[in-house]
């Protein structure tokens, strides 16, 4: 027998499988688990959530690169591999501690948000220990079982990983964020973590460290059981919301719902975010009334967002008013159905419909007298749709000629900044688009007033406050002085002139600027927020995105020329290229679904699991086609025309989405094709790329391994922090579609350089 | 004392609109159609090189401001906290003279003064900056900014007093953002508007040095301090200040002999507790007498606590009680229109003698400083 089957047959063959497919489900698990603590803490706006992912993959990245240095000149055993997921697992909860108290460790209030700048610091700081060793496991991974096994593993880790991401994907989506908190999903993957490391190394480690793994497995095992880990979750959200009273902490489908008690006032927050609160009279009399005094009994409304909170109550008092009201998350109306009374009107008139707000308008049909949407301002992609062109017509759509829209935005009465004038101005824009009529009432919130006949439109607060006595309506806050308070003439004014100072871009659902417009907004509010960097960006000539990859293009090609063997180089920078394009690709399709679907919160461990999946099948295409040195090249440039062909035919897909004509269930379908596709061409490049640099450097497995894996993450994270931060919003999504192909046609012609240059 | 009617206020804006659209100038440009009548408003195109009035000259063209406690040493070309002040080459400047970048005309309830002039207007008006920074700031994009950040217009104090003139406005009200840092403009201001029987209060946060307010009260009419709470905790962690100067403040005013009201905003978790408005009002009571107007007002979400829920009316009313508990005469509830806690009430007889809901007079029983029913003295400044 040989030395090849003699290593086989010692279980090392089995080992290696659990091995590379444990790091890709811990991998996922963890960064699902990790991403949803962090959407909770921080403002969930797509830049910081570009900022953690890039931040994410470049740990990974930097981990596996370290791999490569560490692993040529230390000792690698199965005995440190079994150790290092137990530490891997160890670390997540470093992370999920650091990210939940960071707000005390920075020394911030409970209820104050978190600037930029340290949201960053922390996002960056807290997965750093747990990324730098699951890059480090890759490594440690495809060198140890290449070694024991005699031949380059690497392709295969990368497909097991995969295949394991897959699995963790679907399993935490749907198996345990359903059910069990991110506490005890942490105590879980240490457990399985603690099992791994004593499967590894059970053949070969001392006695002593069996023991202690296993005592520390049977420990966690009984405080997972015990309820134990469940009261430390407990605790440590007590200590995160100190000074509330929570009566409520509830992981819903699509988010964390945090209800708070102080006195008779019920706080509802979703995501750390606080959503409505009751009592609000002041805030409800505001968004109702400016609305409905602009017409005449009104006798249909229709009310998106705001909670089921006063909202409701002061709809109800115009008489025969029927309501619909959409809200997405039901486990909302139920927890507030516990804690406020809703008076008998609104159990009369108010009809609940659970589902997307631009859905149900959507399919909704044109019977409306009012529309009237109280969600918070767009500073997400998330929020944004529903400030889009695009939805605005929809709404159109549904108002009964001579109805009317109405949405308000936080605001100053006493001064309009340049940031917010420019969010305000493009949404008036965009309103002008659509409606025949636009008014913005001033004040703490400007009110947004369209509707689809010239003149109809009231700001003259006599002939409000007329309607509002022939309603005989009794209100608190809006009677004649808040009408002439609000509406005066230097108020009206001031918010007329600070607009017309502006050039705002139009806001559409493939041109969503005003996520932008409000990060730029929010990142003011801090000295040292980022704000200058986005706005410098935002200054810079229009076609800035297409240099920045006009010359990442020409750098790669200079690049590929400075090295003696220039296939490897080109390889090398070609797996950059690969992590960064697919990543762009990735990130564009997770916010086509935020835009078209709505609810990405819910969905992001599947989409994340079928990039993936695409990723474990590429990878076994690629694995299929044993091909020889030379035929590498071509190969990878065959891959990189598919590439482009799957970039035009998303780009027409997407108008064709947009367009609104294609059934729901399909664009799902669609989206999940796509995501899919994405992983695989991903998975399929990076095979061909890293076999010419194994076959080129067959003798140093880690070196290539290493390598290879650290380029594509380090590609992906600079694809990720700027595509979502700064392509997205200032080009769109086709036209950020456009930057990759033309990055990809880049590519193509490197690579029939090479292939025509070797002939 | 005049008042402006809500007709003149819509007739004004109309005259406005017309003024604007007869004006040759776009919106955007250099002059604003502003106000009423084809009164033009300049944008200001530079910043103001007025030279500070409080600092004193260190060695190496470093300064010291001696306007507020922060007392700030400054190196040549760069500017002290409140970001309006400038060293260049040891001689200190303020940017903000004539730079006002927010002007209204509100009610005088709305600073809140209630004892002055109840039902009058104020002509108000700020420049950029502040020398705090308080977390719930509802005029952050003008407080936390620098006044390049802002769109300044151009109106010296002669024209600020003629435009409060031109509205009826029998006050200036220095406010919005912290008027000690534009001291020297508001000082001018209201040195000039007495000539023209314009009166001036200052809407303040009291961080203010001895000298300069003295100085300053010679031409102030009345003075409206936020007290933000009564620990030097607050104080450091939500507004980057610090009590015990404010608490100096208050007392020079009481001695000074200016009319003072005090407002608390009550922000929930944070400076809520009964004992703490226990003490504040001992101390009030103390130093200042019970005479002076104590407002607990209803907080909002804002700026940076945007993400903590309004006052629950009942934590008010509970500061309500154990303010008139300790023996106070004048205690009010702020931003919550309807509220009997918003009437002013006759300490001896117990009727209202104001009637209010938000900004709004309903009825007014005090006439000539006296309670119409027991003949009481009401403290205030009433004609």
């Amino acid at each position: 027998m040989g030395k090849r089957s003699q290593l086989t047959n010692d279980g090392t063959k089995p080992r290696f499988f659990v091995s590379a497919f444990y790091l890709g489900f811990l991998s996922l698990v963890a960064q699902t688990i990790l991403l949803r603590e962090m959407l909770a803490v921080f403002s969930g706006n797509e830049i910081v959530l570009g900022a953690i992912l890039a931040f994410w993959l470049l740990w990974v990245g930097l981990g596996s690169l370290f791999g490569n240095w560490f692993l040529k000149r230390f000792s690698r055993s199965l005995t440190s591999l079994g150790w290092s997921y137990p530490v891997a697992a160890f670390s997540l909860f470093v992370a999920l501690f650091l990210v939940r108290h960071c707000r005390a460790l920075w020394g911030y209030l409970p209820g104050e948000t978190i600037p930029l700048l340290q949201t960053i610091i922390t996002a960056t700081v807290s997965p750093a220990p747990l990324c730098f060793l699951l890059g480090f496991l890759f490594v440690l991974n495809a060198s140890l079982f290449s070694e024991r096994l005699g031949r380059n593993l690497t392709n295969k880790v990368y497909l097991l990983e995969a295949i394991g991401a897959t699995v963790g994907g679907v399993v935490v989506t749907f198996v345990l964020i359903p059910y069990v908190s991110n506490i005890n999903i942490a105590f879980l993957i240490l457990l399985t973590s603690l099992i791994a490391g004593l499967y590894l190394f059970s053949s070969q480690a001392k006695r002593i460290s069996i023991a202690v793994v296993s005592l520390i497995a049977i420990g966690s095992l009984l405080l997972l059981v015990s309820g134990f880990t469940t009261a430390i979750d407990r605790f440590s959200l007590r200590s995160v919301w100190r000074g509330f009273s929570v009566r409520e902490n509830i992981d819903s489908k699509y988010g964390k719902i945090i209800v708070t008690q102080d006195r008779d006032l019920f706080g509802f927050y979703e995501n750390s975010s606080l959503g409505f609160y009751v009592p609000n009279e002041s805030h409800a009399e505001e968004s109702i009334h400016l609305a409905l005094l602009q017409l005449w009994e009104p006798r249909s409304l229709l009310l998106i967002g705001g909670g089921p909170g006063d909202n409701l109550n002061e709809a109800v008092k115009y008489q025969d008013l029927k309501v619909d009201y959409v809200e997405l998350d039901p486990e909302l109306v139920r927890v507030a159905e516990k804690h406020l009374t809703f008076s008998p009107e609104v159990k009369e008139r108010v009809r609940f419909h659970f589902l997307d707000g631009r859905f149900y308008v959507k399919d909704a049909e044109r019977n409306y007298d009012a529309v009237i949407l109280d969600l918070p301002e767009p500073l997400s992609a998330q929020v944004n749709r529903f400030y889009s062109r695009e939805f605005f017509e929809e709404v159109k759509g549904i108002l009964k000629p001579g109805g009317v829209f109405s949405f308000k935005l936080p605001s100053s009465e006493n001064y309009i900044s340049p940031q917010r004038a420019q969010l305000l101005g493009s949404l008036k824009k965009t309103m002008e688009l659509v409606f025949e009529q636009v008014l913005i009432l001033p004040g703490t919130s400007n009110i947004f007033l369209g509707t689809d006949r010239s003149g109809e439109l009231l700001f003259d607060p006599d002939l409000l406050l007329e309607r509002l006595h022939a309603t005989q309506i009794e209100t608190k806050f809006v009677n004649q002085n808040f009408l002439f308070d609000r509406l005066s003439f230097f108020r009206m004014k001031m918010l007329e002139d600070n607009l017309a100072a502006t050039i705002p871009k139009l806001n559409t659902d493939l041109n969503p600027i005003c996520y932008y417009y409000g990060g730029l907004l929010w990142a003011s509010q801090f000295r040292l927020g980022g704000g200058k960097i986005l706005q410098f960006f935002y200054e810079l000539p229009g076609g800035w995105p297409w240099f920045f990859v006009l010359a990442l293009g020409v750098m790669i090609y200079l690049l590929s020329r400075i090295r003696a063997n220039h296939l490897i180089a080109t390889s090398k920078l070609l797996i950059f290229t690969v992590g960064f394009a697919s990543m762009v690709g990735e990130v564009v399709i997770l916010l086509s679904y935020q835009t078209f679907r709505g609810y990405l919160y819910s969905r992001i461990g599947l989409l994340l699991a079928l990039f993936m999946a695409g990723l474990a099948l590429g990878a076994l295409i690629g694995r299929r086609y044993r091909l020889q040195i030379k035929g590498l090249p071509k190969a990878l440039l065959l891959s990189q025309v598919a590439f482009v062909i799957y970039i035009l035919v998303f780009i027409i897909s997407l108008g064709i989405i947009s367009s609104g004509t294609i059934p729901s269930l399909v664009v799902e379908t669609i989206t999940y094709i796509y995501m899919l596709v994405a992983g695989l061409l991903g998975g399929v490049q990076f095979v061909f790329a890293n076999n010419i640099i194994m076959r080129m450097q067959s003798r140093e497995v880690t070196r290539s391994c290493g390598t290879a894996y650290g380029l594509d993450l380090l590609g992906s994270g600079v694809g990720a922090a700027f595509c979502s931060a700064f392509f997205i919003p200032l080009l769109g999504l086709r036209e950020t579609l456009g930057l990759l192909l033309v990055f990809a046609l880049l590519c193509i012609s490197l690579l029939a350089w090479l292939v025509v240059s070797r002939k | 004392m005049s008042r402006i009617d809500r007709r003149e206020f819509l007739r004004y804006g109309a005259l406005g609109a017309s003024s604007l659209a007869l004006s040759s100038f776009p919106f955007g440009g250099k002059i604003l159609n502003f106000c009423p009548r084809a009164y033009a408003l300049e944008l200001a195109s530079d910043l103001s090189t007025e030279e500070a009035r409080y600092y004193k000259k260190l060695k190496d063209w470093v300064v010291e401001c001696e306007l507020c406690p922060r007392s700030c040493k400054v190196a040549d070309r760069e500017r002290g906290y409140c970001g309006v002040r400038e060293n260049r080459e040891g001689k200190y400047f303020t940017l903000v003279y004539s730079r006002p970048c927010s002007l209204n005309v509100d009610p005088i309830e709305k600073k809140p003064l209630f004892h002055f002039l109840p039902g009058t207007t104020a002509f108000s008006m700020a420049t950029a900056g502040c020398n705090v920074n308080c977390k719930f700031c509802q005029n952050w994009d003008i407080s936390q900014v620098r006044p390049e950040q802002t769109r300044n217009y151009f109106l010296p104090p002669e024209e600020l007093v003629d435009l409060a003139v031109r509205y009826k406005a029998p006050t200036i009200a220095y406010t919005y953002s912290e008027p000690i840092i534009f001291y020297e403009y508001m000082y001018d201001t209201a040195k000039l508007g007495h000539t023209k029987g314009i009166r001036s209060v200052m809407i303040s946060g009291g961080y203010i040095k001895e000298k300069p307010l003295v100085d300053l009260l010679k031409h102030l009419d009345a003075v409206k301090i936020d007290l933000k709470a009564f620990t030097e905790k607050y104080y450091k962690e939500v507004c980057h200040g610090e009590l015990k100067p404010i608490l100096d403040c208050l007392v020079t005013l009481k001695r000074e002999g200016i009319w003072t009201e005090i407002v608390y905003l009550v922000v929930p978790t944070l400076n809520d507790d009964r004992r703490e408005i226990d003490d504040m009002c001992a101390w009030i009571l103390d130093n200042l007498g019970p005479d002076v107007p104590v407002h607990f007002t209803r907080f909002h979400p804002m700026y940076l606590l945007k993400n903590l829920p309004s006052t629950p009316v009942k934590t008010l009313e509970m500061a309500r009680r154990t303010a008139l508990k300790k023996g106070l005469n004048f205690v009010y509830i702020g931003n919550v229109p309807g509220h009997e806690g918003e009437n002013t009430y006759c300490p001896k007889c117990g009727k209202v003698l104001i009637k209010r809901t938000g900004f709004s007079i309903l009825s007014n029983d005090v006439v000539s400083g006296k309670c119409k029913h027991c003949g009481k003295m009401i403290p205030g400044v009433w004609s």
